[in-house]
This record gives C-alpha cells, sequence and structure tokens, in this order.
C-alpha cells in the first residue's frame, strides 16, 4: 500500500522533474544533482567560514562586536562572506531534505542501497548541530535564545546533574570556555566528521558525484551572491541575560526544533526527535526489499578482461587472481551484497556478443533472471513479429523510464530489459547487421538521473567508443540513437522514435543473415579490443 | 534569441529566483514569538547542598583503632544529604513546588533546581520558601517579596545558603520584603 502510494507520488514528482529537464537539460537537471549540490554548498560554507574567521573573535565580549565590524564597517568583503555564509547552510538544507526525499520516492534507500541511506541519517543530525553551533556564536539575542534552550532540552537527558541552563540565564556564570568549546566544535571538530560522515555515505557509490556541474555551481552561486549583496545576514542584537528574548526571527531550516520546543516541551520534542531518527533509520528495510538473483560470473567465458568491474556502478566487481588455471590471469567475482542487479556488467561484457557462434548464448557475468540467451531470443522474436513490415526498428527501453512495449508504431520491436546499460553493443550491431533492423532506438532514465546510476552514460560512451566494449565500426552509427528521459516522457520516445523512422526511410537495412566472430568469449573478447 | 532559449533561460532565471527567494524569506521569517512583549519569565534555578541524612556521632576507640593512622577521625556522619522541598508561590499561586533528591550515586552531592515560567508583566507578589532539613516538616527558609516586573525581564531567584536565602537576580532592588 506505503508502496503503491509511494510510486504514484514518484510518477506525479517525475512530471515536475520533467518541467525541470526542459529548462536545464537532463544533464543539468538541479535535481538530479541533489546530493552534490549539498556538498558543493558545504564547500561555499566551509571557504566562507575561513573567510569569515580571519575576523572573528572567539570570545563571548568579543564575538558580537567583531560580527557587527564585519556586517557593517566591512560588508563589501566580509559582510557578504557572512551572508553567503548563512545562505549556502540554508541552500544546502533545501537541497539535503530534497535529496533524501527524492531518493525514498525513487525507492532508492531499499536492497542494496541500506548503507548510504542509513550513513546519511547521522549526517542529518551532523548539519543540523553544525548549523545550531553556528547561530551560537554570534552570540546575539538569537544566540541565547538558542543557548538556553538547547541547554534545557540537554538537561532533561539523565546524563547532566547540573542544569546547564542555569548558565544562560545569569550572566556572570555564562562561561567564556564554554563559548570557546563551543567554537572550537563549530568551526574544527563539526567540518572533520561531517567530511568524515561523508565519506562514509559515499563509501559504495563507485565515481560518486561530488561536484554538481559547472553551470549549476554558477547559477547557485551566483544567486546566494546576489541574495548576499541584496539582503545582508544581520545580528539580533546583543545577548543580554537579565532581558528575555521576545520576538526572533528565526531561521526555520536549522532552527525550527526551538518553536517546537517551546510548545511541547523537552520530552516530546527529545521523543520526536529520537522517533523521527529510528523511522528514517528502519526505513530501508520498511519493507525489505525482494531481492533479485545477483549477478553470476561463468567462469569458463570469463577472460579477466575488467571492463565488468570498470562498468559497476556500485563496486560489486573484483578482479582476483585466476583460480582455474586458464592462461588469463585474473577472473572477475561479484560480491553479493554490494550487486544491484542492473545487469551493467553483462552489457559490458565482450561475451555478450550475440555474434558468437555459441549456442545457447553464455556471457562471461550473467544475470539469472535475464540471461545473455534470453536477450537475444527477445531481440530475435521481436524482430521476426515485424517481419514484412517495410522498416524495423529495435526499440530497448529500462524498467524505470518509457515502458517501451506500450510504443504503439507497427515498425517497432519492443524489448525491455532491468536497465539500458545491460544491452552490451555488440547487441545493436546484431540487431542492425545480423537481423536486419533498419534502426536501434535505446530509451531509459533521463540523463544524470539512472536509476542505476550509469547506464545510460555507460550505454552513450559505449555507442561513441568512448568506453569498451566499443560498438563496432562496421555498424552504422546514423541508424542508432539513443533517447534519456523521464517515466512520463512517452510522447518524446514516440516523436524520437518517428524522427529515426522518418530519417532511415529511403535507406534499407544493411545487412541480413548471422555474421559470427568465433564461438569463444577470447574470439569475442579480441573483436573488442 | 529564439523562443526555445527564451523559455530555457527564462525558466532558469525563476528558478534561481524562486530558490534564493525560499531561502531568503525561511532564514529569517516567519518571526517566532519566545515570550510575549508583555510577559517577563521568572526562572527558578540553584544548587543547594540540603542537610545529612542523620546526626554525626564519635567514633568509639575501637573504631578509630580498626582505621589506617592517616584517616582516624573523631567523629562518624552519614554520607547522604536530605532531599530539598521548593515552593514557589507568585500572588497566591503556586508556579514551583518539588522535592528534589540529592544527585550522586550515594545521594551525597547537591540538589539542583531549575524551573522557568512565563508571567505578566507588572506588580506581583512572590512566596519563596525551601526545606533542606530532616527533623522538621516546616520550610527552614521562607521568603516574602513584592517585585514589578518589565516586560521581557528575566527574573531569576536564585538561592544562597550564605546570603541568608532566596536571592532576586536581574530585578531591581527595589523588590520590597513583605511581612
Amino acid at each position: 500500500m506505503a508502496l503503491t502510494v509511494r510510486r504514484r507520488i514518484n510518477h506525479f514528482i517525475q512530471h515536475i522533474e520533467d518541467g525541470f529537464t526542459a529548462v536545464f537539460g537532463g544533464q543539468n537537471n538541479p535535481l538530479h544533482h541533489l546530493g552534490a549540490l549539498t556538498i558543493f554548498f558545504f564547500w561555499v560554507v566551509l571557504i566562507s567560514g575561513l573567510y569569515l574567521f580571519a575576523f572573528y573573535e572567539t570570545s563571548l565580549s568579543g564575538a558580537y562586536d567583531s560580527l557587527e565590524r564585519i556586517t557593517y564597517d566591512h560588508w563589501w568583503h566580509a559582510g557578504v562572506m557572512r551572508s553567503l555564509h548563512r545562505y549556502a547552510s540554508d541552500a544546502a538544507v533545501i537541497t539535503m531534505i530534497l535529496h533524501l526525499s527524492r531518493e525514498f520516492l525513487r525507492d532508492r534507500n531499499r536492497g542494496f542501497r541500506w548503507y548510504s541511506w542509513f550513513t546519511g541519517v547521522p549526517l542529518l543530525w551532523m548539519v543540523y548541530i553544525f548549523g545550531i553551533t553556528g547561530y551560537w556564536l554570534v552570540w546575539d539575542k538569537l544566540a541565547q535564545y538558542i543557548a538556553l534552550n538547547t541547554a534545557e532540552l540537554l538537561d532533561v537527558l539523565p546524563v547532566f546533574t547540573d542544569p546547564m541552563a542555569r548558565n544562560f540565564v545569569i550572566e556572570e556564570l555564562v562561561s567564556e570556555r564554554f563559548f570557546t568549546l563551543m567554537a572550537f566544535i563549530h568551526l574544527v571538530g563539526l567540518p572533520i566528521i561531517l567530511v568524515l560522515g561523508l565519506w562514509f555515505h559515499l563509501l559504495r557509490i563507485i565515481r560518486p558525484k561530488i561536484n554538481p556541474p559547472r553551470p549549476l555551481m554558477i547559477g547557485t552561486f551566483t544567486a546566494l551572491m546576489v541574495l548576499s549583496v541584496l539582503r545582508p545576514a544581520e545580528s539580533q542584537g546583543p545577548a543580554d541575560l537579565s532581558v528575555v528574548p521576545t520576538q526572533l526571527s528565526i531561521d526555520w531550516f536549522y532552527l525550527p526544533i526551538y518553536p517546537i520546543l517551546d510548545y511541547t516541551g523537552p520530552f516530546v520534542l527529545w521523543g520526536a526527535l529520537i522517533g523521527l531518527t529510528l523511522f528514517m533509520a528502519s526505513l530501508p528495510w520498511l519493507p525489505p526489499q525482494r531481492r533479485e538473483p545477483v549477478a553470476e560470473v561463468i567462469l569458463e567465458n570469463c577472460t579477466g578482461c575488467t571492463f565488468c568491474a570498470d562498468d559497476c556502478p556500485y563496486g560489486a566487481i573484483d578482479m582476483v587472481t585466476r583460480s582455474d588455471g586458464r592462461r588469463f590471469p585474473k577472473e572477475a567475482k561479484v560480491n553479493p551484497t554490494l550487486c544491484a542487479s542492473c545487469g551493467i556488467c553483462t552489457g559490458s561484457c565482450p561475451s555478450s556478443s550475440p555474434f558468437r557462434n555459441a549456442s545457447p548464448l553464455v556471457s562471461g557475468i550473467e544475470m539469472p533472471q535475464g540471461p545473455m540467451e534470453k536477450m537475444k531470443q527477445d531481440i530475435d522474436e521481436a524482430l521476426r513479429r515485424l517481419e514484412g513490415q517495410e522498416q524495423k526498428i529495435l526499440v530497448v527501453g529500462c524498467e524505470y523510464s518509457v515502458d517501451v512495449t506500450e510504443i504503439d508504431r507497427p515498425n517497432a520491436a519492443p524489448v525491455r530489459l532491468p536497465c539500458a546499460g545491460m544491452m552490451p553493443p555488440s547487441a545493436m550491431d546484431y540487431a542492425l547487421r545480423g537481423l536486419g533492423a533498419d534502426g536501434v532506438l535505446v530509451t531509459g532514465c533521463d540523463c544524470a538521473d539512472c536509476q542505476f546510476r550509469l547506464g545510460n552514460l555507460w550505454t552513450d560512451e559505449r555507442i561513441q567508443k568512448k568506453r569498451p566494449p566499443y560498438l563496432s565500426g562496421r555498424a552504422d552509427r546514423a541508424r542508432i540513437r539513443t533517447l534519456w528521459t523521464k517515466l512520463p516522457g512517452r510522447n518524446k520516445v514516440l516523436r524520437e522514435f518517428d524522427a529515426l523512422a522518418e530519417d532511415l526511410k529511403g535507406r534499407p537495412a544493411e545487412a541480413s543473415g548471422s555474421e559470427g566472430v568465433g564461438g569463444t568469449a577470447q574470439e569475442a573478447d579480441d573483436e573488442q579490443r | 534569441m529564439n523562443s526555445g532559449n527564451l523559455v530555457r533561460y527564462g525558466g532558469q532565471a525563476i528558478f534561481y529566483l524562486a530558490f534564493v527567494a525560499v531561502v531568503a524569506y525561511l532564514s529569517t521569517s516567519p518571526v517566532h514569538t519566545f515570550v510575549p512583549s508583555d510577559h517577563a519569565r521568572v526562572t527558578v534555578t540553584f544548587a543547594h547542598l540540603g542537610e545529612r541524612e542523620g546526626e554525626c556521632r564519635p567514633l568509639t576507640e575501637e573504631e578509630k583503632a580498626a582505621l589506617p593512622p592517616n584517616m582516624r577521625v573523631e567523629e562518624k556522619c552519614p554520607r547522604g544529604r536530605v532531599p530539598i522541598t521548593v515552593e514557589i508561590w507568585l500572588d497566591g499561586e503556586m508556579i514551583y513546588g518539588d522535592t528534589i533528591a540529592p544527585t550522586g550515586l550515594h545521594r551525597d552531592g547537591r540538589s539542583y533546581v531549575y524551573h522557568a515560567v512565563t508571567v505578566p508583566e507588572g506588580r506581583h507578589y512572590l512566596t519563596m520558601k525551601m526545606r533542606d532539613q530532616v527533623e522538621t516538616d516546616e520550610f527552614n527558609y521562607v521568603q516574602k517579596k513584592e517585585v514589578t516586573l518589565q516586560g521581557g525581564q528575566s527574573l531569576v531567584i536564585d538561592f544562597s545558603a550564605q546570603a541568608g536565602g532566596f536571592v532576586l537576580r536581574n530585578v531591581d532592588l527595589e523588590a520590597a520584603d513583605v511581612r
């Protein structure tokens, strides 16, 4: 039930995301780079923070005045940096929340992805503590409010005997050392812990997107800079413990817990925070994802070429010393806990070539639920169904984008795979030169938004001969097109299909009949190299 | 510029504008009222060591002899402290009342009090009571004060045995004793 609701929401949101793709293009769609944007904002915060530290006085008596000087006397450099520091921090919260919401709605938090989700939960706490300690350092009325309420919140924990909050209602009791400790936590401790947390978060991701595309960096940075100049961040009057802050301008990105605390009290808030944290941490198993069979190495067809290990988006394949005594130095070994069952590895294996005179076709690495022989048969069958048609176009699509089986064109031969990256380029060539198809259209998830991270990118690069296994030079590239789009992109696929069909008119298919490259994996491998 | 580019760049401009508008607004708004401007905050907070749980008694010669020479003392006292009982009344209404156990595994630490309430500004009559003894049910510290609180004022009710009892902080000294 919950999963169905999630899918429906996801489908609706993909319409909105499609609008962003129309404006930014898939490659630069900000919603495709939310995690990377968060990290980018973190770097902006870090660098602007370091700059501010040169002018900031780390003491109770000097903090507020130094920030006033930064804001007003040096507004044109340090003041702008202060504003940038604040607004980039706020922007990071927006992208962070969108990032986790989107991954959840895309069902990218369960199964083999549990680790990235799970390690992201402590990051939320770190980011919030980072922000809260930052506001503390201003030592204005807002900082006074935060200090008092944080102390009241912590005091209910059974670890403290002496109520810390007492120190924030009596001027003489406020500790200079405690303030220095807060500064140390914000300026040194938390940045290090946050970077470490990020490292853990990305540990199971190969080639993680650390940086967003340059246009997005320039766009967001410029927007934040303009905001910083037009609406400088300001303090809210010096802290005065004899006076209780009445009305406060709250940063709702970082400080919403404080108004909640005022209304609910500390026990309810702690309960909500702990409950929410546990709920978030347990989401990868609510419910547990049905595990697809993982990739299997078929040693007799594995030449140890390393293509699969290079292409696996999750680092689930290691190249280890050969165990069967054959002359190849390495063999692929799958780590089942990391395998996403996407099939990108089978698409990268030279032994997956349907041109091989092997029957049944068995690759060096296979997906038990969708072996290469089945894919070959599906292509054969799909094109055979179009016998008699003037034109035959193979349409390959993934399971997470437009359903190509619903393409209502008489000349379309649809084949659906878990990921577009599962299709070896030799299979496109096979359809064209082996089976006489007029064209091939490969479609799948939007650019930079592949369900399995890199399937669409690898497909493009294989076709463009930028990444092995290459599409054979004998294949006519003008007959092959790729289109990366979102779930609601059916019309785009139809338009692209029709355009391809139009281009191919009057161009007879190149060949018909099988053109074998030999039956062994080594021969297939040599063909690729 | 063709219409396609106009849509693209216009759309991007709208996105960045909306993005910074959300950042700008939520970074300071809406304003939160912690304490209404016509209210003050009264905080009862102090740390106090209650009296010993029982009387000290002289050690017998045998007990002294059993002790190492460098640790021989004249009398033995119970380690634990009595809980303290505090009541704070404002204009005849109890705003805080509790019995607070001493801290520590051996109940030999100080009792800590922290409680805050918001009260309307104006003149108020405070009655502050505390008992830190074991042998009586009466409050051994009782003080009454009349205070005038301004909106936004933070009145702290502290306690110092050396000062003779409750101490009001962050309030004008015109706070008068009330008999």
